[in-house]
């Protein structure tokens, strides 16, 4: 039954996950071609200068990325579901409701962390062939909570589908858009090293809040 | 025979909106079973509370003897579901959703199916979306046909069918029926389709069920009288003998449970002036308007 779970949920998510893959592979090649032109032109200094001193990133055309990319896979992996409320179809299937539920949401977790640890080795390869290791961990520190967020939008649009009740899908939104900016509230250098087990917790409370939707959508509460 | 569907007492408000109230009827096994109503008097709403889709205000809804708010997955796999419009997953092919439903249900038969998707003018490739209504039609039937379900729950089956594929539909869901001993729950708004499938009906009202009966003693105990009157402003209330009346100029239209004697008696004793009286056959859909009204 798994196995047709994830085939189902494949064949809505293929061409978002492919085309998003490559949008990130794009975005990292990308910066890849300026960290290394600026370096030909001018002097790693400036890099570092920037990086310390004006909190400017030299992988910052990412950030919003993986939010895109989360919200997007919801997208796809969920509004073939509740258009025409074919959730009825999923939840009438001889598996229980919070069960099926969680296996889809897994499947879009995953396929998420795919490209999340996609880009995380890519922008390694380019931090640790131009830069030192600190400046490596100052990275992954700051890129966590981009993934995180990323995550977060894919649980909300999840969550707001799923939700029958339109008061509490404008709620849901407002409170996620508000959780979620939190994760873009600083994007200095190691700014998130001791916050990230916090964004850590709110992902996963986002995670949950999804079942009481479910919950809500069961009962037929509008 | 043992009850598929037991619904007692059921009650239902959206919000302050009463749906119905204390409706109760059983569903006998083998027995192919239809709710009637005009739109809105909660007909998708009964389907919703029997498939655990909404739990109900209050009463009962059991399935194969359970709540059916919480059915458990083997009595889910018991239980055939057509959503209104004939919705399917519509991003697979005619392979792609065999494949995966078959999965799900240990009995599965892949062979009516196939043998449905044979007669249309598709290949194994083709997508649901790309396909007109009518053939997504035959693409839901055959699923549940596959399923091989104790018990297929049809949504307006009719929904968006030309008369050839709503033919085509009830002929394969008869043949089935009849073949495997199944018992179908059914709703439609094109009422005559169903004149000569249903075993029992119920027909449901705002906020009420009107009758719970087998078809032929509905079509036969419930009458349409035809008379006129002189009278062009007569009105007569519902009552024991009256279910439903009509008048056009001085043509009147009484719909009752009770025999010709009855009513000549009731009219006279109501000290109606009438002519012409006599009894007029009628078809489930003129049965069925008599009983809920045009309006």
């Amino acid at each position: 039954m798994l196995n047709a779970v994830v085939f189902k949920e494949w064949l809505k998510i293929r061409w978002i996950f492919i085309g998003m893959l490559l949008i990130n592979l794009l975005v990292i090649i990308n910066t890849y071609f300026n960290v290394a032109n600026v370096l030909k032109v001018y002097s790693a200094n400036i890099f570092l200068v920037k990086l310390i001193t004006y909190e400017i990133l030299f992988f910052e055309d990412i950030m919003y990325i993986p939010l895109l990319t989360g919200i997007l896979i919801s997208v796809f992996q969920f509004f073939p579901e509740v258009n025409q409320k074919r959730l009825k179809l999923t939840f009438h299937l001889p598996v229980p409701e919070s069960k099926m539920l969680f296996q889809m949401t897994v499947i879009g977790f995953i396929s998420l962390l795919i490209i999340f640890l996609f880009d995380s080795v890519l922008l390694s390869l380019v931090s640790l062939n131009f830069f030192p290791e600190e400046v490596f961990k100052s990275m992954i520190s700051t890129l966590l909570p981009w993934f995180l967020a990323g995550f977060c939008g894919y649980f909300l649009i999840t969550m707001v589908f799923i939700e029958p009740n339109w008061i509490k899908r404008v709620v849901l939104t407002l409170i996620g858009i508000g959780l979620i900016s939190l994760f873009y509230s600083g994007t200095g250098y190691a700014k998130f090293e001791k916050s990230w087990l916090i964004f850590a917790a709110i992902s996963f409370l986002f995670g949950v809040v999804i079942y009481v939707s479910a919950y809500n959508f069961k009962r037929g509460i509008s | 025979m043992t009850n598929v569907v037991e619904v007692k007492d059921l009650t239902h408000y959206y919000g302050s909106k009463l749906v119905f109230e204390n409706m109760s009827f059983d569903i006998k096994e083998g027995s192919i079973f239809g709710l009637l109503g005009k739109n809105g008097t909660g007909k998708t709403t009964t389907i919703n509370i029997l498939n655990g889709f909404l739990k109900p205000t209050s009463g009962k809804c059991l399935m194969f003897g359970e709540d059916s708010y919480s059915l458990s997955p083997q009595t889910k796999a018991r239980v055939g579901f057509l959503i209104e419009g004939h919705v399917q997953y519509s991003f697979m092919n005619i392979r792609q959703i065999e494949k995966f439903y078959s999965a799900f249900y240990p009995k599965w038969k892949k062979e009516p199916y196939y043998e449905l998707m044979s007669k249309l003018a598709v290949t194994e490739d083709q997508k649901i979306s790309k396909m007109s209504c009518g053939q997504r039609s035959q693409v839901a039937l055959g699923l549940i046909l596959a399923q091989d379900a104790d018990l297929l729950i049809l949504d307006d089956y009719s929904m968006g069918l030309d008369a050839g594929y709503r033919r085509l539909f009830l002929d394969y869901l008869i043949e089935y029926a009849k073949a495997e001993t199944k018992t179908i729950f059914i709703t439609s708004h094109i009422i005559q389709d169903l004149e000569n499938f249903l075993d029992e009906c119920v027909i449901l009202d705002y906020r009420t069920v009107l009758l719970q009966a087998p078809l032929k003693s509905f079509l036969s105990d419930f009458k349409q009288f035809k008379f006129e009157v002189d009278n062009h402003n007569l009105k007569l209330e519902k009552d024991y003998v009256v279910k439903n009346f009509e008048l056009v100029k001085n043509k009147a239209t009484l719909y009752t449970f009770e025999k010709q004697s009855v009513v000549e008696h009731y009219l006279v004793n109501n000290g109606i002036n009438y002519t012409k009286l006599a009894e007029v056959p009628m078809t489930l859909e003129e049965a069925f308007i008599g009983i809920t009204g045009k309006y």
